[in-house]
């Protein structure tokens, strides 16, 4: 094999050069995050992320395709509580396959967003609002009827969940999330376009402003709020681990082993 | 390593009488009025003490939900034993449910020993 050194281009991709050919590598996805029915949610806790400046993406697969005869087969979902004390949730339903967007978790929710790629960005303007990152352009869809979450200042947690149709035999989410990426800024649409690569990926193109980044490759034990408990790291350096929940009761090793084995899978397969 | 979910009514639990890596996890759910204690572990960690173990959460789930469908769908009677065996509906706890028994049971009976069993 011939020697190959390693640089980087103007973006930051890692590239191989030999004897003049130049070799792309392909953004390596690793694992992804397939959790079962609401039981193993993953949070992240004590975040205070300002609530009218951040940036939420994350990629998203879909495994097989929508079951046919039911009126929804799973949701996937991300849960953003804030310190009014009410919860925004951004939905992926199958079925219509759309994305949803709950200002407040009890109240209606904009409906009918498609995202347009597989990787997925959202910024929340003046709490009720959501911004929609698209390769072309950055949608805004409002949601100011009754509710108001004017009195909001704080992200407090940001939590990955799903729910399941019980008559679906497989307890499976049918979705894979990857790479959950928080800045505490917005991105522009190019960095959009820089990480979603038509669908083929890269790593954020800065670190300004890099909050949380959550690769979901696999579950480490990791101190969280000062207690080891198993969980996915955060690669952003703030060291704001995501915790997994309601893993079954055992020993740490127990439960790192557990979550290895059966909530995370190749996010290309 | 197989994940179950085990249930003891709360009156009859006590925390010594299992693994201390696991008595500290147990929750409280009520199914059916009546107060329980449910754990979710890996499997090695059940012992005689619970009365029931779910193999699957969904099975947990529709217990919880629904609790237990009585209806008697078979009776067999062993008289060298003088027992009864009654088979019901549930998916979660089809049995045979095993009682003593000396005499033909009517249908009340039989009803009355499942509902006695299942309160």
């Amino acid at each position: 094999m011939a020697e190959r050194s390693v640089f980087s281009n103007e973006t930051g991709q890692v590239m191989f050069g030999s004897g003049g050919n130049i070799y792309k590598v392909p953004y390596e996805f690793g694992n992804g995050l397939r959790l079962f029915n609401v039981n193993c949610p993953i949070v992240i806790d004590n975040i205070d992320l300002d609530i009218d400046n951040f940036t939420l993406g994350y990629w998203i697969r879909r495994i097989d395709s929508e079951a046919t005869g039911v009126s929804y087969r799973d949701v996937n979902y991300i849960r953003l509580l804030y310190d009014n004390g009410y919860e925004a949730y951004i939905s992926h339903r199958t079925g219509d396959q759309t994305t949803r967007f709950y200002p407040r978790i009890t109240g209606p929710g904009t409906s009918g967003i498609r995202a347009h790629g597989e990787f997925e960005a959202y910024s929340i303007l003046n709490k009720n609002s959501i911004q929609v990152y698209t390769p072309n352009v950055i949608n805004t869809y409002d949601k100011t009827s009754s509710m108001d979450n004017s009195d909001a200042t704080k992200v407090e947690k940001i939590s990955l969940n799903a729910y399941h149709n019980l008559s679906i035999e497989d307890p499976r989410m049918n979705r894979i999330y990857d790479e959950l990426i928080v800045f505490d800024r917005k991105i522009s649409l190019d960095e959009y376009r820089h990480i979603n690569n038509n669908r083929n990926g890269n790593p954020p193109l800065t670190n300004q402003g890099l909050f949380i980044y959550l690769k979901l490759n696999g579950a480490e034990i990791l101190s969280i709020g000062g207690i080891d408990k198993v969980g996915v790291r955060d690669y952003s350096g703030n060291n704001r681990h995501g915790e997994i929940m309601n893993l079954p009761a055992g020993t740490l090793q127990e439960q790192l082993d557990w979550a290895n084995a059966n909530l995370f899978v190749p996010f290309i397969s | 390593m197989k994940v179950k979910t085990g249930i003891i009514k709360a009156v009859n639990f006590n925390p010594d009488d299992y693994s201390e890596v696991i008595r500290g996890s147990f929750a409280d759910v009520i199914q059916g009025g009546e107060n329980y204690k449910v754990l979710t572990a890996f499997e090695h960690y059940f012992n005689e003490h619970f009365e029931h173990v779910f193999d699957s959460a969904e099975g947990y789930q529709e217990w919880l939900e629904k609790g237990v469908n009585k209806t008697i769908t078979n009776v067999r009677y062993d008289w060298d034993n003088e027992k009864a065996y009654i088979t019901i509906a549930d998916t979660n706890f089809p049995g045979p449910h095993e009682f003593n028994c000396q005499t033909t049971w009517t249908d009340q009976d039989c009803i009355d020993a499942i509902n006695q069993k299942f309160l």
